[in-house]
């Protein structure tokens, strides 16, 4: 079994709509079509299609959200201003440790 | 007796800056996600002087953890050794206590998945792994604690049980575990084990620091998965783990609780803290208990 080929193949099934649809249709000939060995595509076929899907959803919204909003910019400034400000008065005599 | 050393605080998010600098009387640590501090292609570089100046100055004032998402060590795939240089030096800039990252791949085939994913459990994803961990310590001079990761997927083309996967890739490189008690709980629920069975099989001897976090129910009805999503309050019977480890193991513990959105009021991260140290007390009375 390669290894790395699988995994590029389960990175692509977690990422790709289009192929996971393939996939759960026609685990084993979509393996294979992918140019995984026999064996390997044995294996996939009696897998956890219902987790894949779920996992694959999860991961798709994760993916749509890794584009910061607004807000969080936002927060991120003030993150990083208050921090600013801590460190300039810890950096003055008399300040804390 | 013997005065543990446990101790209790949160993952650091701008969104919580306010109320984790109002309050680090009642924070022990504070855990800092790597990649929020590098840029880049491939994460190599480090942020600007001001950025991190902002870093060290916390790590000033209160512990500082340093929490890595995108190594993606359980590979059968090297790490790029540009990721590993530049954890290198931004740990060697900031100097927290310790670092950590995921039992979890992350890339295959040039795609970047853009989360954590449990790979296949196989001997070949241990020795993948242990051959990173060689890596990570000859470039960073430390081996990471290694956290579990929860999974919504049995992982595919598997030939060994979480357990014995994450126990050969521990007992392999002699890297800690950062124990997170919500993927295991996830897990355990998910692939139809009881979470105390599923507990008893982790190698808790190694474990140094421990994540709590919460989630929710997702899926089809007959067939639900607790999805770890950061988003909700740790649930009692996480707490309940806790006091466990916290009962079967001698060493200190230092607990992260994480929480990536939905924020509620300061007031109620607090008290998730100060229930997971009333956790720890009773593990520990219980331990005592025990042994007398």
């Amino acid at each position: 079994m390669s290894a790395p080929a699988l995994e590029a193949f389960l990175a692509r099934l977690y990422t790709d709509p289009a192929l996971l649809e393939r996939f759960l249709a026609a685990p084993e000939a979509t393996a294979s079509a992918a140019g995984l060995p026999a064996e390997t595509c044995a294996a996939l076929s009696d897998c956890d299609t219902i987790g894949l899907r779920l996992a694959a959803e999860s991961i798709g919204r994760k993916r749509s959200r890794r584009c910061p909003a607004a807000g969080n910019t936002l927060a991120l400034r003030f993150a990083r201003w208050l921090l600013a400000a801590i460190g300039t008065a810890c950096r003055q005599p008399g300040g804390p440790p | 007796m013997r005065r543990l050393n446990d101790r209790v605080g949160l993952g650091w998010r701008p969104e919580l800056a306010a109320g984790i600098l109002g309050h680090l009387d009642r924070l022990d640590v504070i855990e800092v996600v790597a990649e929020n501090y590098l840029v880049g292609a491939g994460r190599s570089s480090l942020r600007g002087r001001s950025s991190l100046q902002g870093l060290c100055d916390l790590a000033r004032l209160v512990p500082v953890l340093l929490h890595g998402v995108s190594l993606g060590l359980a590979s059968t795939v090297a790490v790029e050794p540009r990721r590993l240089v530049a954890i290198a030096r931004l740990i060697e800039r900031v100097q927290p206590e310790a670092w950590s990252e995921h039992l979890a791949f992350v890339r295959g085939g040039g795609i970047e998945i853009g989360h954590l994913a449990a790979p296949p459990r196989t001997p070949q994803t241990i020795a993948g792994c242990l051959a990173n961990l060689h890596a990570a310590k000859r470039v960073v001079g430390s081996l990471p604690a290694l956290e579990n990761i929860a999974t919504l997927v049995r992982p595919p083309c598997s030939s060994l049980d979480e357990a014995a996967w994450i126990t050969a890739i521990l007992e392999g490189s002699g890297a800690p575990l950062l124990l997170d008690l919500h993927n295991l709980y996830a897990n355990a629920l998910n692939f139809g084990e009881a979470p105390l069975t599923l507990l008893g099989r982790f190698p808790l001897d190694r474990t140094t620091m421990i994540h709590l976090s919460g989630g929710r129910w997702i899926g089809p009805p007959g067939d639900r998965r607790l999805l770890d999503d950061h988003l909700h309050e740790v649930p009692e019977p996480v707490f309940d783990l806790l006091a466990e480890v916290a009962r079967r193991v001698p060493q200190p513990l230092t607990v992260i609780v994480e929480r990536d959105g939905d924020y509620p009021q300061f007031g109620r991260l607090l008290a998730q803290i100060e229930d997971a140290r009333a956790a720890l007390a009773r593990g520990r009375a219980g331990r005592i208990g025990a042994a007398a």
